[in-house]
């Protein structure tokens, strides 16, 4: 019989303290959430994004919560870039895989090369950065890697089918390495959030979002990006320690009209 | 203490993964009812939170009205809901084509229509409040067949996720939030069939991707965020926690 609570020596498994975080794209919406909300828990972040101004001013950020954090710019599509500032920033407990962009586009509209440009920022992003941290993960025996998709990755919007395409492909990619990676205790999961409030939602237009809530989404409203990165810090702590392979989707009961 | 002067009723608490559940909530604040036909533990968890048990058969549901009513009115609110309660009889629990009707209804009662009986009690003591979270136990067995199956076991717990979905998107504008946790393999009273069978234990682990049986533990850690505001913007959804056997093909 297991210990009961009261009689354990309770440490939170929430804690992500000694532990370093490589979160891809936090230099703005909800990558610098994710980041920020990590940081709280006690991560050292490797803030990565394209943007040098967005990912020093997400360190910013973090150290004025009194977190540690350090900027790695650098495109989730060049390899060796990603490899060396793994290298620099040594064992990476966690992986944030995020870095990724939307074109609001027809499929009329998309030619070979935004469509190579969708894929390779989502898919080969996501597998670049999991490829460089594997290793350290190895070392350390154990780790957690989060690969955002979206609930585009299940349930289809009529617009930008390549990052529908992209989203789905992290999913599939997400279940192969949980399976590839669990003998050394590397869990990866994929988060799939609905509608958020970000900068790049609310340059859509409020009169979009008053739409997309009231006939959409259950909640009757858009996640605040805080409310998602609080399921990124779930999978990447040890409460998830039994979880891997899975799709988790704050979507505000989307997922149940959507279908 | 992320439920600090929250009230939650949990079913099957009486042992396993309820008690775990209803120990974890205590110890993080929440003030609990514990429901389950078995007889009372003792002790009870010891808090921060207020502990009490209520022995009754949740295929009752005129006691579970009384009991959940009774623990609503004496905290003022309820915020949270698990249901945990339920049974896998290795024995008399087989095959559609073969089981004993009774049986069949039996295992339906007390797994599915206690669940009803629960959220019956539940939904207006929450809305009353302006909302409130709840946990549905279903298991990964509903997602797959068996060659030696428990059909009702798996049938009840498979109608345990559209029940949850349904609450989801009908009480989503009061506030109220429900989702599933799908165990796989975990070590409790229910698979005490394989308590001191060390080698059967090493079988079943060696299965698990991440090499171990699960522990209450891990189903208390899931269930405990999709109850809690972390998880506000989540609602209908299933959460499968089986160390990656579902992630196999």
């Amino acid at each position: 019989m297991t210990k009961e609570p009261h009689e354990r020596e309770r440490t939170s498994p929430r804690s992500l303290a000694g532990r370093t975080a490589l979160v891809t794209g936090a230099g703005a919406g909800l990558g610098r959430a994710y980041a920020l909300a990590l940081a709280r828990c006690g991560a050292a972040i490797l803030v990565n994004d394209i943007s040098e101004t967005g990912a020093a001013e997400t360190v910013q950020l973090i150290e004025s919560i009194g977190g540690l954090a350090s900027a790695a710019v650098f495109d989730v599509r060049d390899g060796a870039a990603i490899e060396a500032a793994v290298a620099a920033a040594g064992p990476i407990a966690i992986l944030i895989n995020n870095a990724g962009i939307d074109e609001g586009k027809k499929t009329e509209e998309i030619d070979e090369a935004s469509f190579d440009r969708m894929f390779d920022i989502h898919l080969l992003g996501c597998f670049l950065c999991g490829k460089a941290v594997i290793p350290g993960m190895k070392a350390l025996g154990g780790g957690a890697i989060v690969n955002i998709s979206s609930i585009n990755g299940m349930i289809a919007d009529d617009t930008d089918p390549h990052y529908n395409a992209a989203k789905a492909g992290i999913i599939g990619l997400t279940k192969a390495w949980a399976k590839e990676l669990a003998p050394w205790n590397i869990r990866v999961n994929c988060l799939a959030p609905g509608h958020v409030r970000t900068p790049a939602t609310t340059l859509r237009g409020s009169e979009r979002m008053r739409m997309v809530s009231e006939t959409r989404i259950p909640f009757g409203r858009y996640a605040e990006p805080e409310e998602i990165a609080e399921a990124a810090v779930f999978l990447a702590s040890d409460e998830s320690a039994f979880i891997t392979g899975q799709v988790l989707s704050p979507n505000g009961g989307e997922a149940i009209v959507g279908i | 203490m992320s439920f600090e002067a929250r009230a939650a009723v949990v079913t099957g608490a009486g042992g396993g993964m309820g008690w775990t559940i209803a120990a974890e909530l205590c110890a993080q604040g929440a003030n609990v009812l514990m429901v389950d036909i078995k007889e009372r533990p003792d002790p009870l968890p010891m808090g921060p939170g207020h502990a009490e048990y209520a022995r009754i058969d949740l295929t009752d549901a005129q006691a579970v009205a009384a009991a959940i009513g009774g623990f609503h009115e004496s905290w003022g609110r309820l915020d949270h809901l698990v249901n945990a309660a339920g049974v896998l009889w290795f024995d008399r629990d087989r095959s559609a084509v073969e089981i004993d009707l009774d049986v069949w209804d039996e295992v339906m009662a007390i797994n599915l229509k206690s669940a009803v009986h629960t959220v019956r009690a539940a939904v207006p003591a929450m809305k009353a409040t302006g909302g409130g979270s709840m946990v549905h136990v279903s298991t990964i067995q509903c997602l797959r067949g068996d060659t030696r199956p428990q059909d009702a076991y798996q049938a009840s717990k498979a109608a345990l996720v559209a029940l949850s979905k349904s609450i989801a998107i009908q009480f989503a504008g009061d506030g109220i939030r429900s989702n599933v946790i799908y165990p796989g393999p975990t070590m409790t009273p229910m698979q005490a069939r394989w308590e001191g069978e060390e080698a059967t234990q090493a079988q079943v682990a060696a299965s698990v991707p991440l090499g171990r049986i699960g522990r209450p533990e891990d189903q208390s850690a899931a269930c405990l965020f999709l109850l809690s505001d972390s998880a506000s913007f989540i609602t209908g959804t299933e959460l499968i926690v089986d160390g990656g056997v579902s992630a196999l093909p």
